[in-house]
């Protein structure tokens, strides 16, 4: 099987983040929270960094207090680049997403989705 | 066909297609059940292609006749401006056609190329046993793995196949519940023959590109039959809350999009609750023991359809300002008539004998 060199994808969310943590070197949630300038909860910032950690974007360090603290992985060229290339895929077919039967039918799923299932979730508990 | 016919049809069409979509749009949340929503759909996206093969292929009713009464000048330049338009309609929508096709095409040569050469197959039975799937249920079944997906996807051109995002199968730490929700979910997908419904699906999307309807459809249909697939999977599992935070844990490596809040208060187009967060509360609704729907009202709501598509299919819009007055159907399609002239059977086709001399008529009367 080839090879293939590793593409990092932002959406919106992760890219406001991102913007504040190329900016800041080593930062935590309340950070982000207080840089970016409009009202988002707590867990949606956490979540979103959650999932650039699990994309290897960024890394998880030392606790500061109750809070972890996160640094970039990967420059932000790196990622400009792995946008375009999927931009480009996007306009001359390369998401197959229209052909077959997807789990999500969108790879895209914003923070507070991905929370209120959790609540939703552990509001059911072993039900 | 004509100009004038071609017009009749194509408007007429577009009636027909919105008013069944709009009743199994209705019907389906009548029924409020998975399993028939689905068949629901499929009757609805059957039916639509069937309107489409009839109204292309076949002489339809003309119950009422062209509303005004008009002078030779204005109704010749309702018929230029009816051919005019129509030609318009006739080059964007074969572009439309056109682009679709290519693109899904296209999308089809990359997927089978993806599947050769990002995705590596595992041994299916040793799988599905590992997650207490019984293998023999699945003969043909494969199940591919790869790097370069996130999220799991099924589908079926010969041979029915499931791939999984390598985290799945790698990172199990002894605990099989992530991927025996995902593998169930799939199943069902296969076992109910959905690739079929999506594919159905696809010819209206294609034919009918343009209708915001059918894009609505399509959005529904696939809510409904995730709507199915969740609930198979769940009461399988046994778990609820535990096929929820497989689906949490799916949708967080799938990426997150804009946070952006919009006011709640308004009724915007975005508004609405995502796929995902519809499916959860679906979800906890059964688990709360919501009552499913009788089987007789879906029976009865599939049959309603059917009757609709069937009761709509004799209305045909009185457009043409110069079909015949003396006939209650209209002429066959020149192709079908031409067909049908190949095997000796006779059948009325005189519209474009008709269009020639009334237009004749038209532009040369004698005073």
């Amino acid at each position: 099987m080839p090879r293939s060199k590793k593409r990092y994808e932002l959406t919106k969310c992760e890219a406001e983040v991102m913007d504040v943590v190329w900016e800041r070197g080593t930062l935590t949630v309340n950070d982000v929270l207080e840089a970016i300038d409009r009202d988002l909860a707590y867990t949606t910032v956490m979540t979103t960094l959650r999932i650039l950690e699990t994309k290897k974007i960024v890394r998880r360090g030392k606790k500061v207090g109750r809070a972890y603290s996160y640094s970039a992985r990967v420059s932000r060229e790196q990622v400009r680049e792995g946008m375009v290339k999927s931009l480009a895929d996007q306009l001359f077919g390369g998401s197959v997403r229209s052909l077959v039967l997807n789990l999500l039918e969108s790879d895209v799923v914003s923070a507070e989705d991905i929370e209120a299932v959790k609540k939703a979730a552990a509001k059911l508990g072993d039900k | 066909m004509d100009a004038r016919l071609a017009f009749e049809v194509a408007s007429t069409l577009c009636l027909h297609v919105t008013v069944v979509i709009a009743v199994a749009f209705m019907l389906q949340h009548w029924i409020n059940d998975a399993r028939w929503g689905c068949r629901l759909w499929t009757t609805c996206f059957i039916s639509v292609i069937g309107l489409v093969a009839g109204a292309l292929l076949l002489p339809h009713r003309r119950l009422f006749h062209f509303p005004i009464d008009m002078s030779r000048e204005s109704l010749l330049s309702v018929a230029v401006w009816q051919s005019r338009i129509i030609a318009a309609l006739a080059i964007i929508w074969v572009t439309g056609v056109a682009v679709s096709i290519l693109r899904r095409c296209s999308l089809c040569v990359h997927l089978l190329r993806f599947l050769k050469l990002e995705c590596y197959p595992l041994e299916t039975a040793s799988l599905l046993s590992q997650v207490g799937i019984s293998a023999a249920d699945y003969p043909t079944l494969s199940i591919l793995t790869s790097k370069r997906i996130q999220g799991p996807f099924c589908w079926q051109l010969h041979r029915p196949l499931i791939v999984l995002p390598e985290f799945l199968v790698e990172d199990r730490n002894n605990d099989n519940t992530m991927l025996q929700h995902v593998l169930l979910h799939e199943l069902e997908h296969l076992r109910t023959q959905h690739p079929i419904q999506h594919f159905l699906q696809g010819i209206c999307s294609t034919l009918l590109w343009f209708h915001p309807l059918v894009w609505s459809a399509a959005r529904d249909a696939g809510l409904t039959r995730e709507y199915l697939c969740d609930e198979v999977a769940a009461k399988t599992a046994g778990k609820f809350g535990a096929y929820l935070r497989t689906l949490a844990d799916v949708a967080e490596r799938c990426g997150t999009v804009s946070c952006t809040e919009v006011s709640k208060s308004t009724l915007a187009f975005g508004n609405q609750p995502s796929a995902l967060i519809r499916r959860s509360n679906r979800l906890v609704q059964l688990a709360e023991g919501d009552p499913p729907a009788s089987g007789l009202r879906s029976i009865v709501a599939v049959s309603v359809l059917v009757l609709c598509a069937i009761a709509i299919q004799q209305v045909w819009l009185p457009t043409n300002a110069m079909a015949s007055q003396r006939s209650r159907w209209s002429p066959w399609p020149t192709w079908t008539a031409n067909a049908l002239h190949q095997f000796d059977v006779n059948v009325r086709d005189f519209e474009s004998f008709e269009d020639r001399v009334q237009m004749h008529e038209l532009l040369y009367q004698d005073d």
